[in-house]
C-alpha cells in the first residue's frame, strides 16, 4: 500500500514538465513556439525561463519558416508583419527573461521588429544585429533607451552611420564588449570614448579598420583589455586626402605606428596574408552564396562574441 | 591400447560437460535480480541489465544483501508494463547480434508503438530508475519528432488531446498568425 502511495506522489506534473523543458532546450525557436501550442502542459514548459535566456532567431528553419539564404530576405511588407509577429509571441514565452537577442543574418530589420523586441526585453545584456535593414534613428533611440543594461553588442552596417552608432553608445552606460562587423572609422571610435568609458573588449575582426580610429580608442579608452584585429585591413589615411593610403596588414607593420602597451592588446593574424584576411579585405561583396559572411558574423577569437 | 585411448577421450569430455553445468549454475545464480514494481510483480532480471539501472545501483550499495535473489529489490515509481518496456529495450540493445540496423528498426518500432500517455510513464520511469541510455534516445527521439513539424502533426502523433477552449483556441490564433492558418 505504501508503495504506491509513493506512486502516485512521484508521477506529479512539475516532474514531467522538468522532462519537457530538457527536451525543448534542444529546439530552435521557430520549433518551440509551434511546440507551445500543442497543448497546456507543453505550454507551460515552453514558457520555463531556462529556455529563454538566449533569443537566437538566427536558427529558424522550421515547419513555418524557410528563411532564404539571401541578403535582405523578406523585405516585402507581408513578411515583415509576420516576423514582428512572430517576435512578438516568441518573446511572450519568453517573460522578460531574455538576455541575448540574435537578430537573423538574412532577414530585413525594420523599425517594427527592432522595437516590438526592445520593449519586451528590458534585462537585454547582449545584442546582435543582423546584416542588412533600414532602421530609423528615432527608432534606435527608442529601443536604446529601453536597453539600459546592454553590456555586448555586435553592430554591423544598419548602425554604422554616426548618429545611429552615437546613440547606441549614449545609452549603453554599461558597454564593456563591442563587435564590428561594419568597417570601424573614426567617428565610431568619437563617440566610443565619449560613451562607452568602461569598455574592455573590442572586436575589429575581418574589415577595414581605420588606423586614426583604432589609435584612439587604444590611446583613450582606459578599460580596454583586448583588441582583436585578426584578419583585418588597417588603413592610415593621415597624410591627407591626396598622399597614398598606407596598409598595415602585418605585426610587424603596426609596430612602427604603435606604443607597446598597446601592441599587447592586439590579438592579431600570425601569418598577416592567409586567405582570410585576404577575403575580409574584398570590399564588394559580389560572391554567391552569403555563407562566409555569415560565418564571419558568427566567428570570433574572443569567444564571448562569437555565437 | 583400444580400451585406453577409450578413456582418455571420454575424461575430458565429462571434466568439460561438468564444468559446463558448474559454469551454468553459478552464473544463473549470480546474473539474475529480483526486482518488484510498484503493482507488486516480480521480474527475474539479469543482473548485467539491472545494474544499468541506476537506482538498482543505488539500492545494492545502500544494501547488498539483496544482491542474493531471496529478496526483491522494490521499484516503488515502475509500474510493470514500464519495466516491461524498459527490459525489452535493454536486452536488444543488450544483444551482441544485433547489427546497427536491427537497432535502428527496432528503436523506430519501439517509438511509434507508444502513444502519449504511456510515452510520458515511461519517460517518469525512465527518469525514476535513472536509465541514461533509455532516457536519451526517448528525449532526442522527441525533439527530432517536433522538429520541423506542424502542431497538428505533433498532436496526431504524440495523440495529444488539444486542451485549449474554443475561447483560448482563437486568442491564440490572432497572436499567431505568423503561423498562418495550418497549426489549428
Amino acid at each position: 500500500m505504501e508503495n504506491s502511495n509513493s506512486a502516485g506522489n512521484y508521477r506529479n506534473d512539475s516532474l514531467l514538465n522538468e522532462i519537457l523543458v530538457t527536451i525543448f532546450m534542444s529546439l530552435n525557436v521557430a520549433d518551440l513556439a509551434a511546440a507551445s501550442l500543442v497543448c497546456k502542459s507543453w505550454n507551460e514548459a515552453c514558457r520555463d525561463p531556462s529556455i529563454w535566456h538566449k533569443l537566437d532567431l538566427s536558427r529558424l528553419n522550421s515547419y513555418y519558416f524557410n528563411v532564404p539564404n539571401k541578403l535582405r530576405a523578406w523585405n516585402d511588407e507581408h513578411s515583415n508583419k509576420k516576423m514582428t509577429q512572430f517576435i512578438k509571441y516568441v518573446l511572450s514565452l519568453s517573460d522578460r527573461n531574455t538576455t541575448c537577442i540574435i537578430f537573423n543574418f538574412y532577414i530585413y530589420l525594420r523599425d517594427a521588429q527592432f522595437i516590438t523586441a526592445a520593449e519586451r526585453t528590458p534585462n537585454l545584456k547582449r545584442l546582435v544585429l543582423p546584416k542588412t535593414g533600414e532602421l530609423s534613428n528615432v527608432a534606435v533611440e527608442k529601443a536604446m533607451k529601453s536597453w539600459g543594461g546592454l553590456e555586448s553588442i555586435t553592430v554591423t552596417s544598419i548602425v554604422r552611420n554616426s548618429n545611429k552608432f552615437s546613440a547606441i553608445c549614449k545609452y549603453s552606460k554599461n558597454m564593456t564588449e563591442m563587435k564590428f562587423s561594419c568597417d570601424f572609422v573614426e567617428d565610431h571610435a568619437d563617440a566610443m570614448i565619449e560613451y562607452t568609458r568602461n569598455l574592455k573588449v573590442l572586436s575589429v575582426r575581418s574589415i577595414i579598420v581605420s588606423m586614426k580610429a583604432l589609435c584612439r580608442v587604444l590611446t583613450f579608452l582606459e578599460h580596454l583589455e583586448a583588441v582583436n584585429i585578426c584578419h583585418s585591413m588597417i588603413l592610415d589615411t593621415t597624410g591627407g586626402p591626396r598622399s597614398k593610403v598606407v596598409v598595415y596588414r602585418t605585426i610587424s607593420d603596426l609596430q612602427k605606428r604603435l606604443a607597446p602597451s598597446c601592441l599587447g592588446k592586439l590579438i592579431f593574424c600570425e601569418d598577416g596574408n592567409c586567405l582570410r584576411c585576404k577575403n575580409a579585405c574584398d570590399t564588394i561583396p559580389r560572391r554567391q552564396p552569403y555563407g562566409p559572411f555569415e560565418g564571419i558574423w558568427r566567428e570570433d577569437e574572443i569567444t564571448s562574441l562569437a555565437h | 591400447m583400444a580400451e585406453e585411448t577409450e578413456s582418455t577421450k571420454t575424461e575430458p569430455l565429462k571434466t568439460a560437460e561438468e564444468e559446463f553445468k558448474k559454469l551454468e549454475i553459478t552464473e544463473e545464480e549470480e546474473s539474475e535480480l529480483k526486482l518488484e514494481t510498484s503493482d507488486h510483480v516480480t521480474f527475474m532480471v539479469e543482473a548485467s541489465i539491472a545494474m544499468k539501472f541506476g537506482a538498482v545501483q543505488q539500492y545494492l550499495e545502500v544494501s547488498p544483501a539483496a544482491s542474493a535473489s531471496a529478496t526483491a529489490i522494490p521499484l516503488h515509481n515502475v509500474a510493470s508494463r514500464e519495466l516491461i518496456l524498459i527490459l525489452e529495450y535493454y536486452r536488444m540493445h543488450d544483444w551482441v547480434d544485433a547489427g546497427e540496423r536491427d537497432l535502428k528498426e527496432f528503436d523506430e518500432r519501439f517509438l511509434k508503438d507508444l502513444n502519449y500517455e504511456e510515452l510520458k510513464e515511461l519517460l517518469l520511469a525512465a527518469n525514476y530508475l535513472n536509465v541514461e541510455k533509455l532516457f536519451n534516445f526517448l528525449t532526442k527521439s522527441i525533439a527530432n519528432i517536433i522538429r520541423n513539424k506542424d502542431v497538428e502533426f505533433v498532436r496526431t502523433f504524440f495523440g495529444i488531446d488539444n486542451d485549449y477552449t474554443p475561447e483560448e483556441e482563437a486568442a491564440y490564433r490572432e497572436e499567431n498568425a505568423w503561423a498562418g492558418v495550418k497549426f489549428v
